[in-house]
């Protein structure tokens, strides 16, 4: 059985992955329980975060490559923060833009 | 604790290939002309699977071979024990004729000028024929086979949040599971690899397969350039972002999650067979009612479809069990999920959920239905790759 507390978490889908989704839409200063391939008992989300969107598990330096499912998703455009929403304000395709490049 | 691993499946033993777990009679259409005929007779046999062609006259090139080719692996699928091949034009019905012949597979084949061009007469003799040899079928009893004698076919179709997180993680825990018991699995829908094509072609098991797969998607992108389609502009798409999906790598790392974690194969062309087991790509059309008729023609015996939003299109000749891992879908659609997922959501073991699957697939291959069969949901349709004179 599982509780509507239970549920205030994220998932983690792959061994080398940075990044996890909430599995219930999200405040700022909420505690999130991590599941998946990696737990973790706790991380406190900085933002509010939409249902099933990314939320940072550790810290990043701009320009880290983002691991989610065992792939590369893309490069972070600012610092991140641990608990940090990720989506596009903060995270760039790497495919995309590599192709923008050889089109100038 | 034990477990409901699957090391063994029921089956159909073949003269040549594989078993298949389904004894089907199919009723096999090769031409547009005699669609109409071959439908009624389908109709009028209990125990038939229908696949047809509207396409005959004035294909060319690569079209002409690659749909001559499905035509010839719809026929020697597994799943059919036998086949009453109707069709307009003799040529074709050879070609197709010495395919089942080599396959050692009982068939009765028709051509409209044996019966003076009388389709009411065709109906009657059909029927007639596949009776009997619908009779013969339902004598033989399934075996035993190993699990290595398996092929899967792996799709997703109106995908949602669930489908990358959950349903198509778990089907690439399948899929690892059946590559390390020595199965088949294959996976296609070639636009779905875009942006993850450098990252999935390092799986590849040789260069030559390394290249294949970054060479399959850049030709599909420059295809779609040339018709004034940019596909990275307009993936992920605005409902896409909403969701969460913030890069086309996230879009397609959720779609390719389906083919697990180990080396592939080879990328196969549309509709054409693996000649090793393991994880194979199939370089295809995304649209369903396309690629899965590539995996049956491939020699798929069973396929494995995840929704999100739910989609009740299965194939007419390959089982087709439908996963939802969208608690939402699977409560709105309950005659069109064979398999709730959704527990990976509420943060069940992923490792749970992949055994209940792989019990249910032994279930489906020994005989339970899957709803899609059970509504009559099931179609078979060949792709084209230019068009007719």
């Amino acid at each position: 059985m599982t509780t509507q507390d239970d549920k205030k978490s994220a998932l983690v889908i792959g061994e080398t992955d940075l990044v996890a989704n909430v599995l219930l839409p999200t405040r700022a200063g909420d505690l999130l329980r991590v599941r998946g391939h990696i737990s973790i008992a706790g991380i406190t989300s900085i933002n509010e975060i939409p249902l099933f969107h990314k939320i940072a598990l550790m810290p990043m330096e701009k320009g880290t490559v983002v691991m989610r499912g065992g792939y590369e998703i893309g490069r972070t455009t600012a610092d991140i923060l641990a608990g940090e929403w990720l989506h596009t304000h903060n995270l760039r395709s790497i495919r995309a833009g590599a192709i923008l490049r050889s089109k100038k | 604790m034990e477990t409901a691993k699957l090391d063994t499946f029921m089956g159909y033993e073949r003269s040549v290939g594989s078993p298949g777990i389904r004894n089907y009679l199919l009723v096999l259409n090769a031409t547009g002309l005699t669609d109409a005929t071959a439908r009624r007779v389908s109709a009028n046999l209990a125990g038939s699977v229908y696949a047809t062609t509207m396409s005959g006259m004035g294909m060319l090139g690569d079209d002409a071979s690659t749909h001559l080719a499905a035509l010839f692996g719809l026929a020697t699928n597994p799943n059919c024990g036998a086949v009453l091949l109707l069709s307009a034009d003799r040529p074709k019905s050879d070609k197709i004729q010495e395919v089942l012949a080599a396959s050692g597979k009982p068939f009765i084949s028709l051509c409209l000028d044996q019966v003076e061009h009388d389709c009411l007469r065709m109906t009657d003799l059909a029927i007639r024929a596949g009776a009997g040899l619908l009779r013969s079928l339902s004598r033989q009893r399934c075996e035993q086979f190993s699990i290595d004698r398996l092929c899967v076919g792996m799709e997703c179709g109106l995908s949602d949040p669930s489908s990358g997180m959950a349903a198509n993680p778990l089907l690439g825990r399948v899929t690892d599971y059946l590559v390390d018991a020595g199965a088949t699995v294959i996976v296609g829908e070639t636009l779905e690899w875009l942006g993850t094509e450098t990252q999935l072609s390092k799986r590849g098991a040789t260069p030559e397969v390394a290249r294949d797969i970054v060479e399959a998607v850049t030709s599909l992108e420059k295809r779609a350039i040339a018709a004034g389609v940019d596909l990275l502009g307009i993936n992920p798409n605005a409902a896409n972002i909403r969701g969460g999906l913030t890069t086309i790598e996230e879009k397609a790392s959720g779609s390719i999650a389906k083919s697990g974690s180990r080396p592939i194969r080879s990328v196969l062309n549309y509709g054409r067979a693996p000649t090793t087991p393991g994880i194979h790509l199939m370089n295809a059309a995304s649209y369903t009612p396309e690629s899965l008729t590539g995996f049956v023609a491939a020699g798929a015996q069973m396929i494995l479809f995840t929704t999100g939003l739910g989609n009740s299109y299965v194939s007419a000749l390959a089982p087709t069990i439908k996963v939802s891992a969208n608690a939402r879908t699977i409560a709105n659609l309950p005659e069109q999920i064979d398999f709730d997922a959704s527990a990976i959501i509420d943060g069940q073991s992923p490792d749970i959920l992949l055994d209940y699957l792989l019990s249910e697939m032994g279930s489906i291959a020994g005989g339970s239905l899957t709803l899609g069969e059970i509504l009559g949901e099931g179609n078979e349709n060949i792709s084209r790759f230019g068009p007719s004179l």
